[in-house]
This record gives C-alpha cells, structure tokens and sequence, in this order.
C-alpha cells in the first residue's frame, strides 16, 4: 500500500464507521468508465447477459462478498442520474432519476441468475422539492403501476382490510402494516411519517417502494428532499423470506407450512379486528406463489 | 422511582454498600461506566486504566457490538437475537476501522499527516461507542425506564451523569472538543426512533415483517450516528475537511485506493474482486447523495444477513472474541 494512497484510505475507513455511509462498491467514474444512463433489468437474468445488456464491466461493477452473495452495481450522482427500465412484458415500467441499481447473484442457486433488484433515486433530480410536488409525482407513478397490471398486496400475516381502514391502521399501529397502494394517500396522510411503504406484484414478481425524506423538514410549506427505494424479488425470494435463515434452503418444500402459519397470525388479528366492528375485506386474494 | 442497594460512585472501600434512589443521572452512569471499562484494563483494586492503542480500542468495539448483536452482552437475551440490528453492521464497520489502524501502525510509521487522520478516526470510533453502546446497554437492563417508567431515554447527557463517571467521562480523550459538537450524547429523534423498533422487532412472529423492522432500525441509527455524531465531529473537522473536499476533486477519484471492506472477520481477503471502491460521489452536505451510499451499504449488509445468515453469524461470533483485545506499549 503506498503511503500517498494511506490517507484517502483512512478516510474512506472513517467515512465506514457511521456503519454504511460507503462500504460498498463500484464506483462508475474510474477507469472502467460506464457512460450510459439507461439500463435495463430483468429478474433472473444471468450476470453474464445482464453485463453485457447493460455495458457494466466485472472489475468495476461486481462486489463479490465472502458469504457468497455478488452485488451488480452501477451508480449514478446527484449531478447526472440515469433511469432503469425494469423488463417484466406488459407490467414493465421505468423508474426516472435513479441513482444506484444492484443486483444480487446467489452463488449457491446460480440457475436463479440476478434473484432481486434494488434501485434507489429521486422522484425529482432535484435536491429539494415541495412535499405536493413529490406526492402528486408519486400517486401517479403509483397509479400507473395499477393501470399496467401491479397489485397492491399485504403481508400474508397481516389481516386484510378494505382501503380506508388499512389506511387509518398502517397509520395508528405499530404492527408495520403496509399501505395499500389501491388507495391514494391525502396530502395531509402523506405528511403523516418521514418514511413510507408501499407493496406491490405482478406475475411473480413483488416490488416494495419505501420512501425516506430529511426528517428535518417536514413542514409543508417548506421544500424537503426525498430519496426513494425500489425492491424487486421473485417469487423463491419471498418464500424464503418468510422463513428463518436455517431453513431457507427448504424454503420452498416448507411454503404450505409457513403459508399455514402466516395464516394463523392474519387469523387471530382479524377476530380481534372483527370484534372492535372493523371489517375484513374477505374479497381481497393473496398472490400465489408457483415455486419450482 | 425504584430505591436499591448499589455501589455508588468511587468504591474506595471493601464491600462498600450505600442506599441510593434509582433515577435516571445514576442508571446512565452506570452505562457509561460499561462503555469505558470496556476500553479500560484492570490495572488494580478498582483502578482501571484505558487502553491507549487505537486498533486494539477499535477491535473491543467490535467485539462489543457483535456482542450486543448476539445478545451475550451484559444483560443480553438470547431469545431476542436480532432486535439490535444496526450493532451487526457496527461490528463490521469498527472491524474496518481496526485492520486500517493496524495498517497505518506498521506500514506509515507515525508519518505526521498519517498520525493526525489516525487521530480523526480514532476519535470518531472511540465517541462513537461512546454515544451508541450506552443506550443498548441501558437497554439491555432497563427497557422499562427507557421510553416508558421514568422516561430517562429524554435524560441522556454526559453533562446529566453522576459525578464520579461525569469525571471519568470529562478525562476521555478529545472530549471537551468532542461532547459540545455531538449534543452532549442527548438521544436524537432518529436515535430514539431507531429504539423505538426494538420492541416491535421483539414482538414480531412474522419473519418478513422482522426483516422490514430490522431494515427501519438499522437506518434510524446509522442515520444518527452519521448526522448527530460523525459529521460535526468528523466531516466538520478542519483536519478532515480538506480530505472530504478531495475526494470529490475529478483528479483525485483515480487515487482513490480500494479499500477492503468485506463483511467477514478477516481483514483482506485474496481475490482481488472481493475489493470495492470509494464513493467518490459522495456529497455529505445532500440528503440524496447521503442516502444513496447508506442504503447501498444497508441493502448489501441486509441482504447477506437474510441469505447467508449462518455465515454472518460465525463472523460475528469470530468478531465478538476480540473483547479482550490486548493493548500494546506503543501507541499513536
């Protein structure tokens, strides 16, 4: 290790301690320079296919980890973001302004190919926005999800209300109910908590969208800045996440059991709900899940 | 308001036992007391004396928040494992901090400039662990007097201890510069929002659900630690900002080593693709470009620990080993 380098070492190890300001990778602007803005993703794409589809190289691109997870990472900056246009047929869909995208490759399950996205950026490019902006920006992006196929959905243990009650139950528990994405939130609702989720899925598919902003300036007059979180996971990924992490490799043989389970959870929440006089939306589905 | 026999300031004698009320100036003494003792060696009866070398500081630190992690921490319960997500991350962060400390020893020979970043980031992790290991082990042994009881999660303060820690507290390294700029240790909202988690993460029986728990936990605190402690005792710092600003110079980012941050116990590892780069990008003053890293950092680190939850755990046990870390006779 050179000496000149030892200094933006140490920084970068100081930056390291606030416990994820920058511990990972690939950074775009090196030597292996990657100049387009746009890229593609497609869940279970092989890493060798999605490299080449979207022009990342391995040495600048690829955070292999020892525990067996690589990370497919490209960044953009605050200064120039890129877009990524998730491929998934008619249910496809572009996210603007984003800021990194990674995939994850699983070296044990190497069939799965990239088994989860993750893609973080702004609704806006711009560092600070009105909050009616960014809300009115984002019902419509929301609501273009649903014109094109995306189905909000709960967790499977959760109990299933209609729209305007799991509103006003995401809001007033602490049980992390997920808002429901069929139902638009008021300004007044949007202001309600700094950070905010959404879950949704379509064919196989589940996406959760979170959105965080600078708590410090959540007062609707003032202009805030918003960084949003795009999760996609397939199917295998969802069933082994709802299990513990040493039964994971038995995730999918172990589904109607945990399914079974979740079940028992929504069941016991719901008969208390049923006897304050709230009412179980019986309609609403879950979304099956085909595991092979 | 609970009233208890307990060892009460400087024990200067055999067996002392006093009566003393139980408020919340005394229960945070006592956890401070735990953050510093575990810097410290025994060096006689009651004498403790803290470890001078910088990596062996920052290997307890480790050790202690894979401890935390692992719930075999004082006062620690296994059956909750979990609940303190972010210390999982902080072991690996402070490990880091570890393996560069040793590589600044033995490779920069207490180079002038070499000695004055070594100071920074021994100062960062060392307030800190400070700041972060109280709270959890106030936790650990009074849940019902942090938000609830007497409320004492709103009387954090290093001015607000008993006075024989407050001394000991005052004589820690870099801390008259260090206290007034990090808000006295006071619990900041995203701090207490990070705790505030913890009860739901232990309540929890949907795995999904924890993991989404976990996640909020995990940013609330990383979020604090950044803004409340990191930036204005770090970023602000005239000795660092200059290698802040550098960082972003367009010349600078191809000098910008890559460094070795791997979460596992080891500090390098051999194949060279294990190594990541600097965010050069990185603009600390903006809530997006802030953000960007955190939650890159904070996908990566969740997702290992979903998928690769055996491995995690075997390094974070490795990890929690180095809580007798021996000092050394030469220091910075």
């Amino acid at each position: 290790m050179m000496c000149t380098n030892m200094k933006s070492l140490l920084l970068i190890c100081l930056l390291a301690t606030s416990a994820c300001d920058n511990l990972t990778p690939a950074n775009t602007q090196g030597s292996n320079k990657v100049t387009d803005d746009k890229m593609t993703i497609r869940l279970n794409i092989q890493p060798d296919e999605y490299a080449q589809l979207n022009g990342l190289t391995k040495k600048s691109n690829i955070n292999k980890q020892p525990a067996g997870l690589n990370f497919y990472t490209k960044h953009w900056s605050v200064k120039q973001y890129g877009s990524v246009r998730v491929d998934h047929g008619k249910h496809s869909f572009t996210i603007p302004h984003a800021l990194t995208v990674m995939g994850t490759y699983d070296v044990t399950y190497p069939e799965k190919g990239l088994s989860s996205f993750y893609v973080g950026g702004g609704m806006t490019p711009h560092n600070e926005e009105s909050h009616e902006q960014v809300h009115l920006l984002f019902m419509n992006f929301l609501q273009h999800l649903l014109d094109i196929g995306w189905r909000s959905y709960i967790y499977f243990s959760d109990p299933r209300l209609l729209p305007k009650d799991a509103v006003r139950y995401a809001f007033e528990t602490d049980t992390g109910y997920i808002l429901p994405a069929n139902s638009p939130l008021s300004l007044e609702q949007w202001m309600r908590r700094t950070d905010q989720s959404w879950q949704l899925h379509a064919n196989g598919v589940f996406l959760s969208i979170t959105f965080m902003r600078d708590g410090e300036t959540m007062d609707i007059n003032e202009k805030s800045s918003y960084f949003f979180s795009y999760d996609l996971i397939d199917t295998y990924n969802l069933a082994a996440n709802s299990v513990e992490y040493k039964d994971r490799p038995n995730a999918i043989e172990l589904w109607p059991k945990t399914l079974q389970k979740l079940h028992g959870y929504r069941d016991e929440t719901e008969a208390m709900l049923r006897e304050q006089g709230i009412e179980i939306d019986t309609a609403y589905t879950d979304p099956v899940l085909i595991l092979e | 308001m609970s009233t208890q026999n307990i060892t009460n300031g400087v024990n200067d004698q055999p067996d002392k036992v006093q009566a003393v009320t139980a408020n919340c100036n005394l229960l945070w003494s006592q956890a401070q007391e735990f953050a510093y003792k575990r810097l410290s060696d025994k060096t006689g009866e009651n004498e403790y004396q803290l470890i001078g070398l910088y990596e062996a500081r920052a290997k307890r630190i480790a050790a202690t928040y894979a401890r935390f992690y692992l719930e075999t921490e004082e006062g620690g319960d296994p059956d909750k494992i979990g609940r303190y997500y972010w210390m999982a991350l902080g072991a690996f962060a402070s490990k880091t901090v570890a393996c560069l400390l040793d590589k600044c020893q033995i490779k920069a020979s207490y180079a002038v400039q070499i000695k004055s970043i070594a100071n920074g980031l021994g100062k960062g992790n060392l307030w800190l662990f400070m700041d972060i290991s109280a709270p959890h082990w106030f936790y650990n042994h009074y849940p019902n007097n942090f938000e609830v009881g007497m409320n004492c999660a709103a009387k954090r303060g290093g001015s607000a201890l008993e006075s024989p820690v407050k001394d000991v507290v005052d004589a820690m390294p870099w801390s008259s510069q260090s206290l007034p700029v990090i808000n006295d240790m006071a619990l900041s909202a995203k701090l207490r929002e990070g705790f505030a988690y913890i009860p739901q993460i232990e309540s929890e029986q949907d795995t999904n659900k924890i993991q989404s728990l976990q996640k909020k936990q995990l940013l609330a605190i990383a979020n604090h630690e950044q803004k409340v402690v990191l930036q204005p005792l770090i970023y602000e710092d005239p000795d660092f900002a200059g290698w802040a600003r550098r960082q972003r110079w367009p010349g600078m980012r191809y000098l910008t080593p890559k460094y070795e941050l791997v979460f596992a116990h080891t500090c390098e590892v051999d194949d060279i693709k294990l190594k990541s780069e600097a965010p050069t990008d990185m603009i600390v003053e903006e809530f997006k470009s802030r953000m960007q890293w955190n939650e890159t950092a904070a996908k990566v680190f969740h997702k290992l620990m979903i998928t690769k939850g055996h491995y995690m755990l075997q390094e974070l046990s490795t990890i929690a080993g180095w809580v007798d870390t021996p000092d050394a006779h030469d220091v910075y």
